[in-house]
């Protein structure tokens, strides 16, 4: 029955990821340019990758909700295996990214195709952009599953009493998860500003020791809560949402 | 046991002013082996009773209970065993039916594999067409397919025949008549089509505004007022007009 489930999420998804993985991967192995704690181009990616991924497996057209939602599996088992499948997908694609630098292949390409005189100082080294990649694309896969699932479920419940109170506080906490999210965005483009004021001819990954803490607060923890809280919000919702027929 | 029960069920939409009463103390059950025929004008409640029966709506009072068991707990040994079809279900538009044949065979245990050329040469749909290449009327043939493949104890049906042309919805009938002929499997569908549902079923229940008008065997009803089901159904609307 999991099987069932991943397919479909395989399915739906496969179309729109499989292209944006090419991508990614011919850019992790041909960008010249040093990959850094913050890469920007490799956070985007891992933006758009987290988000198109919760958006492809997490949304349903109205008329397939009833068909899912009467199947043989729980509204529960539907969620878990669905968030599953994507935590899956992404563990893979940083696992790839991972062996494309750890194991020298990137390091290869640069030096053949470029001549990159970084290497092989800054192989290892490199592996530390994967802090940026995983904390932007676990951030908007489960911030966009969290949403589509609220919204499915905010869409068809009606709120009385406390469970009125519990939405106002919702979507103050979401309005406010937002406009943090703006901040912590600006803040990190000011804190990777800071790599242009260093002297790079020495080493091109010289970091700005506030930087570190100031990114792990700002995302890798949200990132972190987010990844322990969703799965059990989303069942929740699942299955006490109301299914249009 | 009754495989549909349900004991002064009542569902409300909207809050405040914008309240609606759509199930309002509903009680009645389907025999084992029947064919129920869910009869009311548009608004009636029938949709909301049906989604409270696949456990899609909560209902505000009352029990509702399918196969004995209370369809909110979302049981998965209790969905194996029903099959439904939603008033405007659709499937994911990418699919064959062998695809969804495939999809289906692997959740439910009792998956006719044999059915599904057969009847998808009765109702006239290609192996090889995906669903959104479908008409409107062939999309319903194709949920109707995958409901009685499924091979289910119970049923649940709503609206099945809309969108069929009349061939294809006395095939339909005769389908589901044989699906039926064990004496096992229990079906219920709503209908406008009053013919299709006098034609099939044994018991039928008429609602209006959310309550229950008039429940029991069609055969027994029909000797009492000496009416076939449409003026039965015209005089028992109007007669609860004129009360009101």
């Amino acid at each position: 029955m999991n099987r069932v489930i991943c397919l479909l999420s395989l399915r739906e998804s496969a179309i729109w990821i499989f292209p944006l993985l090419c991508f990614l991967f011919a850019w992790v192995l041909l960008s010249t340019a040093p990959l850094r704690y913050y890469d920007p181009a490799l956070t985007l990616f891992g933006v758009i990758l987290g988000g198109l991924l919760a958006f492809r497996i997490f949304r349903d057209s109205p008329g397939v909700r009833p068909f899912l939602f009467s199947r043989a599996f729980s509204p529960s088992r539907l969620f878990t295996v669905r968030w599953l499948f994507g935590m899956g997908v992404l563990a893979s694609v940083w696992l790839v990214v991972a062996i494309l630098i750890g194991l020298g292949i990137r390091q290869s390409v640069q030096t053949s195709l470029f001549v990159n005189g970084w290497y092989p100082m800054i192989r290892f080294m490199e592996l530390q952009c994967l802090f940026g990649f995983i904390t932007a694309s676990l951030l908007f896969y489960q911030g966009t599953a969290f949403f589509l699932t609220l919204y499915y479920f905010e869409g068809r419940r009606r709120f009385k009493g406390w469970t009125r109170v519990g939405r106002i506080l919702l979507t103050v906490f979401s309005s406010l998860y937002v406009i943090l999210g703006a901040v912590g965005l600006g803040a990190v483009l000011i804190t990777t500003g800071f790599y242009d004021n260093f002297d790079n001819t020495l080493h091109p990954l010289t970091l700005s020791y506030g930087t570190v803490p100031t990114l792990v607060v700002v995302f890798a923890v949200p990132a972190l809560v987010q990844t322990l809280l969703v799965p059990f919000a989303g069942r929740y919702c699942y299955k006490n949402q109301e299914i249009e027929s | 046991m009754n495989p549909i029960e349900f004991q002064d069920v009542c569902h409300t939409f909207g809050t405040g002013t914008d309240k609606t009463l759509a199930v309002d103390r509903l009680s009645f059950s389907v025999p084992q082996g029947s064919v129920f025929g869910l009869l009311g004008a548009n608004g009636a409640g029938k949709t909301t009773s049906i989604r409270m029966m696949m456990g899609h709506l909560r209902p505000d009072a009352g029990t509702v209970r399918i196969l004995g068991r209370d369809p909110m707990d979302q049981d998965e040994s209790l969905r194996r065993r029903v099959a439904y079809i939603s008033e405007n279900m659709q499937l994911p538009h990418w699919m064959t039916i062998p695809e969804t044949a495939r999809f289906c065979a692997r959740i439910y245990p009792a998956w006719k594999h044999d059915l599904v050329e057969i009847l998808a040469d009765r109702f006239h749909l290609s192996l090889k067409k995906r669903y959104d290449e479908f008409s409107k009327g062939q999309r319903r043939a194709m949920c109707i397919l995958l409901a009685l493949c499924q091979n289910a104890d119970l049923l649940i049906l709503d609206e099945p025949a809309s969108g069929l042309d009349t061939i294809a919805r006395r095939d339909f009938l005769s389908n589901m008549l044989e699906f039926v002929c064990d004496g096992e499997r229990t079906v219920l569908f709503s209908s406008h089509i009053l013919g299709d549902i006098e034609r099939v079923v044994d018991s039928v229940a008429m609602m209006k505004s959310g309550r229950l008008l008039l429940s029991g065997e069609l055969d027994e009803l029909k000797e009492d007022v000496r009416k076939n089901l449409e003026d039965m159904f015209v005089d028992t609307i109007g007669r609860d007009n004129q009360q009101q």
